[in-house]
């Protein structure tokens, strides 16, 4: 296992070093500078700022300075935000989308595997289509439609909740219903199909001809090996997460990550993006790992190959 | 299993099926399947009616009229009007031409690369072959909207960059599944008979795989349309994508997410019709797919 | 009173080539002790025979149409759902063709094995475990302490088989159902596996049903063998008299397929045609189509099993009329 793991994070660090060095250079090979767009700077205090942020080097040069500051985990300062750095812009914001990911992903989890079980069970019955319908529905839904309509119906309309904001717990349940809705579908139709299959093998004949009740045939001998499928989809799940985490927190104003960095991008705050660039690609490569290892965990067959 | 028993072996074998051509079958499967098909005359309805609209009315869309201002719908303005007085049946429909645009436009490109990338893998196989299927895990992997999203905030927000940005995007799916389709056709005999004859590889990629991969080709990139046109409707509703004073869904959805307080309607109806038309593509798609699947061809 | 007792048993398939009749009109009675043997071509309804008594019929799209199973007093197809999950791996234990994916693969051995334990006695879990590993050890695997924590992909098909006899046998039941249990593994492992279940029944003097497509099997094994055919019972009798004096033409053709039995050099011999198709009703003799004996009245008279020698019952019209010797 722990060579598994050790072999996972060799092959992570030249992904990471491509991804920083395309980066890097996509950024460089921007028309106009960061400083451009302040109408105001005269060319002495573009050229001071230039100097102070090192960009009248060789581009070359800056290259290796960047990656050398990576390699000390440095993401540099920000363009945009005057005394902040990249590195403390973003472990104030990620929290934030962090617990509205660990909500959404909890959200997705618990109603899709229950809708999920439930449809298994009783195939081709209302109990499976009407749980389907809805998530054929949900997986149609982009957030940026929900969201809005959930607004308009749930805060606006009835007023149960804020239209936007993160300040009150009650402001959580909007944002995560928006951004888990599009998994709870999926994981909804992964989990009956996964479900479905492995009903239908022999073992399981093999479990209720020992007489098992159908909850212990459901819960011990099926849910392990339905839930594969799910699990395997939990890394996909994991970047779509933080892609949507962009349109759920512009939606919501929430000042999360996705907010920063979509800020950051009609900002041209160019160390900013490419930080957060960086930050999800690290983020969703541990995530992933994470996900493998727990799919090792669940099938045995996986164990020792 | 033998509990159950299977009647297609029990069948007598004087019962000799009239045959069908694959195509004919699928296209038999295809209309049994009610909502692909109302999901296909959904789109094309939609298509004529965006593609005609912009012909006939050209400037319709956005002719302004200040006085009249943002009005629920009505007779004269079905779906009401925007804050500038510009009819939003119009827009919604002129922002369809520019979404299902984008959508085939991108898919074009993602199926081009996907094609290419997948036959080259799996017909040269071997350790090429490892590293391009690694090389698409590991890009599986990675936060590419965020590529995309730094493509379009550095190059400027155009629109023949974001079709090239979201095809780059979307061509993993179709690279592994033609290079699935590839390696099980190279076992084929007619494929080790043309190599025995000869041909040079080049020829047998451009004779002989392609056009056997073309029915799935065409199957995933149904499928592709409705994905692509909600990352072009993502990007423009973040503002990265379609650019004012054009005006796709995205566009649209996200003009009328600022103002659904007092109008509504500015983004119930955008909204409507993008679900709608997702959702038809995604049910034609899966119709398709059902219909022409190799697998599922003889039950 | 025997021990169990299946009467008129029809269990039919809605599928969408219409109604499969799997099982049509089955009725046979089996004492404590005693040895059945059940064979027949592939869709002939020996194992849905089988999966019917257990309750195992997936339902849809499988329907038990009527009929009564009677297993020491209780009928099983009506009895409350509790009551049939008690008498279901306790009483009447299972062992299933194919031992590759009759395990769970996610599940150690230990779990599965102790299964049976856990769920209908009240017993320690370590207590449990301990009689797994006796079990495991009854059935001749070695090492068994250490190998019960393995999962089923890190054993052979016959240890598989191994563990699935000792897994049906560890409550001690009295009924043993073996369902083709030799199919699967190797014929080395073959007489290895029937030597195990004749010693087990031996011991805990349980009844056995085997099923089988293998005459070779049923005849060394069983006390008493029926012959089904398209859904029906065709014949009935004790293994001796079954084997050496048929009373249907259908077990007279299967005997000569074995080309073990026949001389050498000549050709080998097949039953002309093909197993009918259970979707459509089937007037008269379902054999009658392919039998070299058939008359006009065995495609329209009504067939019923009958005793036509001392203890040999066969559902042959032309023999019950002794018009033919076969």
């Amino acid at each position: 296992m722990l060579r598994f793991i050790a072999k996972r994070f060799v092959e992570a660090i030249p992904v990471l070093f491509i991804v920083a060095t395309i980066t890097f250079f996509l950024m460089k090979a921007a028309p106009g500078g960061p400083f451009d767009t302040e109408k105001a700077t005269t060319p002495e205090i573009k050229a001071q700022l230039e100097a102070q942020y090192g960009l009248n080097k060789p581009v070359f040069q800056q290259y290796l300075d960047y990656m050398g500051q990576l390699l000390h985990g440095d993401l540099g300062p920000s363009f945009k935000y005057a005394g902040w750095s990249v590195a403390e812009l973003l472990a104030g914001a990620f929290p934030v989308s962090l617990e509205l990911g660990c909500y959404a992903l909890a959200f997705a989890l618990m109603l899709g595997l229950i809708a999920g079980i439930i449809a298994s069970l009783r195939p081709n019955s209302l109990n499976d289509y009407i749980p389907m319908g809805l998530a054929t529905l949900g997986i149609c839904l982009p957030a940026f439609v929900t969201g809005p309509l959930l607004i308009l119906v749930f805060a606006i309309t009835l007023g149960w909740y804020n239209t936007s904001g993160w300040d009150f717990p009650s402001d959580r349940v909007l944002p995560s219903i928006t951004l888990g809705l599009y998994y709870t579908a999926y994981i909804a139709r992964l989990t009956r199909a996964g479900m479905l299959e492995i009903l239908s093998q022999d073992f399981i004949r093999t479990a209720r001809a020992k007489g098992a009740t159908e909850w212990r045939v459901v819960w011990k001998h099926s849910l392990r090996g339905g839930l594969l499928s799910v699990v395997s989809f939990l890394g996909p799940a994991i970047s779509g997460l933080v892609t949507g985490s962009l349109v759920v927190e512009t939606i919501f104003q929430i000042p999360g990550l996705g907010r920063f960095f979509v800020m950051a991008g009609f900002n041209r705050d160019y160390t900013m993006v490419m930080g957060t660039v960086l930050f999800y690609a690290v983020l969703i490569i541990v995530l992933n790992l994470l996900v493998d290892i727990i799919q090792v965990w669940l099938n045995p067959k996986l164990r020792f190959d | 299993m033998t509990a159950a028993p299977q009647p297609a072996t029990l069948r007598p074998t004087d019962e000799i099926e009239a045959g069908h051509s694959l195509w004919q079958d699928a296209w038999h499967r295809l209309r049994k399947n009610k909502m692909a098909v109302l999901g296909g005359i959904f789109i094309i309805l939609l298509t004529i009616a965006s593609f005609v609209t912009p012909l006939v009315a050209s400037d319709y869309y956005k002719h302004q009229n200040l006085d009249l201002g943002a009005t629920p719908p009505s007779h004269a303005h079905w779906f009401g009007t925007d804050q500038l007085g510009r009819d939003l049946l119009a827009r919604v429909l002129y922002g369809g031409c520019i979404s299902l645009s984008v959508g085939i436009a991108a898919t074009v490109v993602s199926v081009v690369i996907g094609v290419l990338y997948g036959t080259i893998s799996g017909y040269i196989g071997g350790r090429l072959d490892v590293i391009m299927m690694r090389a698409v895990d590991i890009l599986y992997s990675l936060p590419f909207v965020m590529f995309v999203i730094l493509l379009m905030v550095i190059f400027g927000r155009n629109i023949i960059l974001l079709f090239m940005a979201i095809g780059a995007v979307e061509w993993l799916d179709m690279a592994r599944i033609v290079r699935g389709q590839v390696q099980s056709l190279k076992k084929q005999e007619f494929i080790e008979a043309a190599l025995a004859l000869g041909l040079r590889k080049r020829r047998i990629i451009l004779r002989h795989m392609i056009p056997n991969v073309l029915g799935i080709v065409i199957i995933y990139s149904t499928l592709i349309v409705p994905s692509v046109m909600l990352l072009e409707s993502f990007l423009s509703f973040l503002g990265f994508g379609v650019q004012p004073p054009m005006s796709s869904w995205g566009t649209l959805i996200n003009e009328g997410a600022k103002s659904m307080e007092e109008c509504p309607w500015l983004l119930i109806f955008p909204g409507l019709f993008f679900s709608a038309s997702l959702f038809s593509l995604n049910f034609l798609g899966d119709g398709l797919r059902d219909a022409l699947d190799v697998r599922a061809s003889k039950d | 009173m025997p021990l169990l007792e299946l009467s008129n048993l029809r269990t039919s398939f809605h599928t969408r080539h219409g109604i499969v009749r799997a099982v049509n009109d089955v009725s046979f009675t089996l004492e404590k002790g005693e040895t059945l043997g059940i064979v027949g071509e592939s869709g002939s309804g020996k194992s849905v025979t089988c999966y019917s008594l257990m309750g195992l019929i997936p339902q849809p799209p499988g329907r038990i149409e009527g009929g009564r199973v009677v297993f020491d007093g209780v009928d099983l197809l009506c009895c409350k759902p509790e009551q049939l999950r008690r008498i279901r791996g306790k009483r009447i234990a299972m062992i299933f063709q194919d031992p590759m994916t009759s395990l769970n693969p996610y599940i150690r051995i230990e779990d599965q094995l102790i299964e049976p334990l856990l769920i209908h006695e009240r017993i320690e879990y370590t207590e449990a475990v301990k009689r797994g590993i006796a079990a495991l050890e009854e059935v001749g695997l070695p090492d068994a302490a250490k190998r019960i924590r393995s999962y089923p992909h890190e054993f052979s098909g016959g240890m598989r088989q191994r563990v699935m006899i000792a897994m049906a046998l560890i409550t001690k039941p009295d009924l043993l159902i073996a369902d083709e249990p030799t199919t699967a593994v190797d014929v080395t492992v073959q007489a290895q596996i029937l030597e195990l279940i004749k010693r087990a029944q031996r011991q805990l003097g349980m009844a056995v049903m085997l099923v089988s497509h293998d005459l070779g099997v049923v005849s060394g094994f069983c006390d008493r063998v029926q012959v089904m055919y398209a859904g029906r019972i065709v014949e009935s009798a004790k293994t001796d008299s079954l084997f050496h004096q048929p009373q249907h033409p259908y077990n007279r053709a299967l005997q000569n397929s074995i080309p073990a039995l026949q001389p050498k050099g000549t050709a080998l011999y097949t039953i002309p045609g093909m197993p009918p198709d259970l979707s459509r009703p089937l007037p008269g003799c379902a054999f009658a189509p392919r039998c070299e004996f058939a008359a006009d009245k065995c495609s329209t008279g009504e067939i019923v099993l009958k005793e036509v020698a001392p203890d040999h019952r066969s559902a042959c019209l032309r023999v019950q009329q002794a018009e033919i010797k076969v």
